[in-house]
């Protein structure tokens, strides 16, 4: 079993009348990768920054690593990395430079070419930041979160705003971390960036953490262990026409869906009741269920919503 | 050794802007040739020559035996005219048309009596300004003139004479050439220009979009990040100040002082009051374009408030309660005593004190904001 190197206790954040974080414990291992998962306000990013010692909670407390060390304090800031979610450098420093000005702060460092070639940065070594794209931008956030040689890194929502190519090249980046042995906590409200790279995931949802677990266990927590989707066409129908189908709900756009625990069983129920209802099943789909269907069946909405 | 890598590069960043480049470092510089030139006559003596034409046909009189030591002393190296004796009129007056000459003053001759004086008919070129300034600047002096002659004729205008004199002893006093009376006041407006606008625009930049936020995140600590703003701020005021003396010394050849440590201990007067007013406006004003708004608006009125660029004290005082309330109007008069120039009738200690008053309320103002202006909760 791998050492706690964070542990936050009951963290508490209000902004005004406004909970933010409320009551907030989490622990993270060394070597693992904790997805934060939530809509946006949820309270991902201020429970970050506490973590990261950028926010002082109103109550709670956090330590880190061995020493269970406050996050203020520069021998926990010598040993993070922080990707913040909006990522801005000075516009006028090349990429290198960059590196070396952030470099520059701590006593243990990468070599800035190892970085640059980490990054896939090197065509970009000379060009002012101002002149970079949002996925190149991102790759240099990450390089100058880890110019440190970091063992813990925090990245607040690495892939918001980027296209789906540079956000898989940024999980590839993330998954070789995670091979490096990094710790990594990130907060996201891509569900499938939660299920393509974490170890660990915590649901929150208005300041609270509402489930958390491995992906398994969140997606067993709900009792389906699948999805049965499909469109009826021939004849208007209402979900309430539909019985027998376990949680049966319709969306415009999606059309029905409801929860499985017998395939088989259910799609002979669904293609009785198409006979007697006198309509016809179109693009019928059977799936597995999904971190999204895990936060609806808690919070009784979508986490796309 | 982290405190000046992050300077330095802190400092790079921002120098690369244009827009700091252009109004911390070239405008101040342009404004100083620009008004030097306007007002300053290109930093040399101020000096008005124009071409005057003399006939005079009878020039054994006694009356214009004094006419022409006049005119000798109004053509002489620091005389306004250059005088050329013609022969006739129509010769004069064909120079006057031809542009060689400015004004034509021909004396008529034999009519010389007590209440006339001396008949001079002037001829200047309507519509020719040059031309018109000196048939005026000529009026004056005959006028002067015919004083003279009337003193040789009557003991009794002695005493109008003596009178007279004490005039002239007030009009020759020394004059404070426009390129040194500009030099204190290039340089606070440098000053200005980083302090007002570069510093809170800057922190209110780096703290809307994140980069103090990011830098809090590594081992730098607040206080050397503040640390590092201010040594930025101070190389951004050097490189102008450098440029400013030595143009000043090589070009205008600005001398008075200014290398003397009192002028240089109240041009480091003159930064710290005004980065601390400059700190108060990151304090109080939250986004790029207030900061821009306070700080354009403060910019002027402590420039023209403060008698940068002309004399201040005879305003009217709906306007000029700001003048004693600006400190800029105590820093360049400070600068200015510095190199011999005295433009306000008040002691040397209130131009020290007040400045620092200043200091006091801006930097306790920023102390309660400090973590706020540095984007650190």
């Amino acid at each position: 079993m791998s050492k706690t190197i964070l542990n936050a206790v009951n963290l508490k954040k209000y902004y005004g009348s406004t909970k933010a974080v409320d009551d907030v414990s989490l622990e993270v291992r060394e070597g693992e990768v904790l997805s934060i998962l939530g809509p946006n306000g949820a309270g991902k990013t201020t429970t970050l920054e506490m973590l990261e010692g950028l926010r002082k909670p109103d109550s709670g407390t956090v330590g880190l690593f061995e020493e269970n060390w406050e996050p203020t304090r520069v021998q926990v800031k010598e040993r993070i990395g922080v990707q913040l979610q909006n990522s801005s450098f000075f516009r006028y420093l090349s990429v290198r430079e960059t590196l070396e000005l952030f470099r520059g702060l701590y006593s243990h460092r990468l070599p800035v070419r190892d970085l640059i070639i980490m990054m896939n940065l090197e065509e970009k070594e000379k060009t002012l930041v101002k002149h970079l794209s949002g996925g190149q931008l991102q790759r240099l956030s990450l390089a100058v979160a880890m110019v440190n040689d970091p063992r813990l890194i925090f990245l607040d929502e690495p892939t918001a705003g980027l296209d789906p190519q540079a956000r898989r090249s940024h999980w590839a980046t993330v998954l070789n971390l995670k091979k490096q042995g990094k710790t990594i906590i990130l907060t996201t409200h891509y569900m499938e960036e939660a299920e393509y790279l974490a170890d660990r995931i915590i649901i929150m949802d208005h300041g609270k953490v509402v489930a958390s677990g491995s992906l398994d266990d969140l997606v067993s927590s709900i009792g389906a262990e699948n999805y049965i989707s499909f469109r009826a066409s021939g004849r208007q129908m209402q979900p309430e026409q539909l019985p027998g189908l376990n949680g049966i709900e319709y969306k415009e756009g999606d059309g029905f869906s409801f929860s499985s625990d017998d395939v088989t069983r259910d799609l002979g129920a669904l293609f009785e009741l198409s006979r007697e209802q006198h309509f016809q099943i179109d693009d019928i789909r059977i799936r597995r269920p999904d971190l999204d269907d895990v936060f609806l069946h808690i919070t009784g909405r979508k986490l796309r919503d | 050794m982290r405190f000046w890598r992050f300077t330095r590069g802190f400092f790079l960043a921002e120098i690369r802007e244009f827009e700091v480049l252009f109004w911390s470092i070239v405008f101040p510089l342009l404004l100083y040739v620009f008004l030097s030139a306007v007002l300053g006559n290109d930093g040399k003596p101020r000096s008005m020559s124009f071409n005057l034409a003399v006939v005079n046909t009878n020039p054994a009189s006694d009356e214009t035996a004094i006419f022409n030591q006049t005119l000798d002393a109004v053509s002489g190296a620091e005389g306004p005219f250059k005088v050329t004796f013609l022969g006739s009129s129509e010769e004069a007056l064909e120079a006057l048309k031809t542009g060689k000459q400015d004004v034509v003053a021909v004396l008529a001759v034999g009519k010389i009596t007590r209440s006339r004086g001396i008949p001079i008919s002037l001829h200047s070129i309507s519509g020719k300004e040059s031309s018109q300034v000196a048939a005026n600047i000529l009026e004056l002096v005959l006028e002067k003139t015919n004083l003279e002659i009337e003193r040789h004729r009557n003991p009794a205008f002695q005493h109008i004479g003596m009178a007279e004199e004490a005039v002239t002893v007030s009009a020759s006093s020394p004059k404070v050439a426009y390129k040194d009376y500009l030099f204190p006041a290039v340089a606070l407006m440098m000053m200005l220009s980083v302090a007002l606008l570069n510093s809170p625009l800057s922190l209110g930049f780096y703290r809307s979009v994140g980069i103090s936020r990011k830098i809090f995140t590594t081992p730098l600590r607040p206080l050397e990040y503040f640390g590092a703003h201010l040594t930025k701020l101070l190389i951004t005021m050097l490189i102008p100040l450098v440029l400013l003396y030595a143009m000043a010394w090589f070009i205008y050849g600005v001398r008075g002082g200014i290398f003397s440590p009192g002028f240089f201990l109240s041009l480091i007067l003159g930064m710290v009051t005004l980065i601390s007013i400059g700190l108060v406006i990151a304090s109080v004003a939250g986004k790029e374009s207030s900061v821009m708004v306070i700080g354009q608006t403060l910019y002027q009125v402590l420039m023209f408030m403060g008698g940068f660029f002309f004399p201040v004290m005879g305003l009217p005082w709906s306007l000029r309660w700001l003048v004693y309330v600006v400190p800029t109007t105590y820093l360049v008069e400070l600068l200015r005593r510095g190199m011999g120039i005295q433009t306000m009738d008040m002691a040397t200690i209130w131009l020290i004190l007040v400045p620092l008053a200043w200091v006091i309320i801006s930097m306790s103002v920023f102390s309660r904001n400090f973590s706020k202006v540095m984007g650190n909760e």
